[in-house]
């Protein structure tokens, strides 16, 4: 599998060069928000930036004592853990109707659930919030977490679709030979097959929905303030408290960057809906 | 015929979700678009016909925010591609450490649109950041970035390529992974330059990938808000508000439920209309 070419032409050190400035681009402004998140307001607020000083964790543990932080993690956790098992099961389930059944216009149907992910979410968020104020679900978990899965569904609709599309035929059908009825070939045969893929259809919704902000804008109060929310609290009209707000921002891409680790293999399929296998 | 049953059973939670959060929700977008709705009353309601539309598509502000996304999406999304195809290249050969460093290129991609929002915001700020003090040290013009006129259309292009470059570099370095060596060695042997082999073999034969990342990317990009939300409001006056943020704007500004609905019609259309596109010439794999 390894095809490729290890080659020490004269470009070599020039190669390398162009990949140091690559990834100081990428990385450098992460680099300044972390570093700045250890800075006190008045190492923040000066014109000449501070490389050297002493760092301090006052940002951070401000986070948990004098906001609720803790709160906002576990809101953002709440809806959108909930959320992303809701989608991945009913995307496993439909998924494996759509890649297993034939029946009249299932590939229009998988299509016209794909192109509902296209959609702008601002066009159905005015609406959503006069429907939501209407049944009394604002500034409740239940608000979001619907609306999370919705918009995740046809991601994980598309990526399941795949994942039972790759299993071979014949695992269901000896599952059905040996006595189980569809539903239980599902359950105990298939489901188990393709857990690799459902835990990645998983992380995946899990992610899109811990960084969304919009619907947090419209749909959160403060009993519901998910942590991309919070965060734009922060901004103040007089002065915005730079400190709190990168460590705050470090605090919310921890756990995604903890989880991406183990998706990393099935992102791309992931981003582009199955249309790309790796 | 009992077939029929275990479909429906197990397309039922999904067309649930699908139904009642995205279709019955736009639907009802179409119903008001054609009445004046008020903000939360449901009361005093009246059917007012075409005349949305007529006023959307009259104003100058909303064939504003048509160009802007449409410059918008044109700038960053190319800029996306070429970086991310100039990375995929670099990156496509063996280096010790390979793993972790294109690992560590896609850490943007994987971060909350408003927390690289709020970063950018910090380090473009006009006296604290840290761009600004550099271009200081070189008597360089230091600008408001995000409250000027040019410079705010490109402040928000540069986040929304610094974010999602990774995404073009991602998506094409796996088709790079995915090209058969035989017909480039061949090639070699035989001759051929490394250009000549990038554009009359490797370029083809990532043509229907690039052409997935594209779409992908420019109609995510036409729905950019966060960036907009965090940095500019849509501002300075107008000069960055896209279509989305129009939308946002008519309904919670203006407070112009009608017309916001309108233009989310219009929007929908378009983006669906976008999305046909993409599925007619969607290569198969």
């Amino acid at each position: 599998m390894n095809h490729k070419k290890r080659h020490y032409t004269p470009y070599w050190p020039f190669l390398i060069v162009l990949i140091i400035i690559t990834e100081i681009w990428t990385l450098f402004p992460i680099f300044w928000a972390l570093i700045t998140s250890f800075k006190t307001k008045a190492e923040i607020f000066t014109i000449t930036p501070t490389i050297f000083f002493t760092p301090t964790f006052r940002n951070y543990i401000e986070l948990f004592t004098e906001l609720s932080f803790g709160r906002w993690m576990l809101n953002s956790f709440i809806v959108s853990s909930i959320s992303a098992i809701l989608a991945t099961f009913s995307g496993a389930m439909a998924g494996y109707a759509l890649s297993r059944f034939k029946f009249r216009g299932n590939i229009s149907l998988a299509n016209f659930i794909l192109s509902l992910r296209i959609l702008p979410p601002v066009a159905s968020a005015v609406p959503i919030f006069i429907l939501f104020n209407y049944l009394n679900l604002l500034d409740t978990y239940i608000a979001l977490i619907l609306v999370y899965t919705a918009f995740n569904l046809p991601l994980a609709i598309w990526m399941m679709m795949g994942f039972f599309g790759e299993l071979l035929r014949e695992f269901e059908e000896a599952a059905m030979i040996d006595g189980c009825n569809r539903f239980q070939a599902f359950i105990h045969v298939l489901l188990p097959l393709v857990r690799s893929g459902a835990i990645a259809t998983f992380i995946i919704c899990f992610m899109f929905a811990w960084n969304e902000l919009l619907y947090a804008v419209f749909l959160t109060g403060s009993n519901t303030y998910t942590v991309t929310l919070a965060l734009t609290r922060f901004v103040t009209i007089k002065r915005i408290d730079w400190g709190g707000l990168m460590a705050g921002g470090i605090m919310s891409v921890l756990p995604i960057y903890a989880v991406a680790l183990f998706v990393q293999r099935y992102l791309v399929r992931g981003l582009t809906f199955g249309a790309i296998k790796t | 015929m009992k077939e029929r049953y275990i479909i429906a059973l197990l397309l039922t939670p999904s067309l649930f979700f699908l139904f009642s959060v995205i279709l019955f929700p736009l639907a009802f977008s179409y119903y008001v678009s054609l009445t004046n709705f008020p903000l939360i009353e449901f009361r005093a309601t009246s059917w007012v016909g075409l005349d949305n539309y007529i006023d959307v598509l009259t104003s100058p502000r909303f064939w504003y925010s048509m160009a802007f996304t449409g410059g918008f999406v044109t700038l960053a999304v190319t800029l996306e591609f070429l970086l991310g195809l100039g990375f995929a290249l670099l990156f496509d050969r063996e280096i010790s450490g390979g793993r972790v460093l294109r690992s560590l290129m896609l850490m943007p991609m994987l971060m909350a649109p408003l927390v690289v929002s709020m970063i950018w915001k910090y380090l473009l700020h006009v006296d604290i950041g840290v761009v600004n003090y550099i271009l200081r040290s070189f008597n360089l013009p230091a600008p408001s970035w995000f409250s000027t006129v040019p410079y705010a259309f490109f402040s928000v292009i540069l986040i929304d390529v610094w974010q999602w470059t990774p995404f073009m570099f991602l998506i094409l370095s796996a088709g790079l992974m995915s090209i058969p060596r035989e017909p480039i060695e061949a090639a070699l042997i035989d001759g051929a330059t490394r250009y000549q082999v990038f554009r009359y073999i490797t370029l083809p034969l990532l043509k229907p990938i690039i052409f997935i990342a594209i779409m992908l990317r420019a109609m995510d990009a036409l729905k950019v808000f966060d960036i907009l939300y965090i940095t500019t409001r849509g501002g300075p006056g107008i000069a960055t508000e896209s279509l989305t943020y129009y939308i946002f704007n008519q309904a919670l500004v203006r407070k112009s439920i009608g017309t916001s609905c309108a233009t989310a019609v219009i929007a929908v259309f378009l983006l669906f209309s976008i999305f046909l596109v993409y599925l007619r010439f969607r290569p198969r794999s």
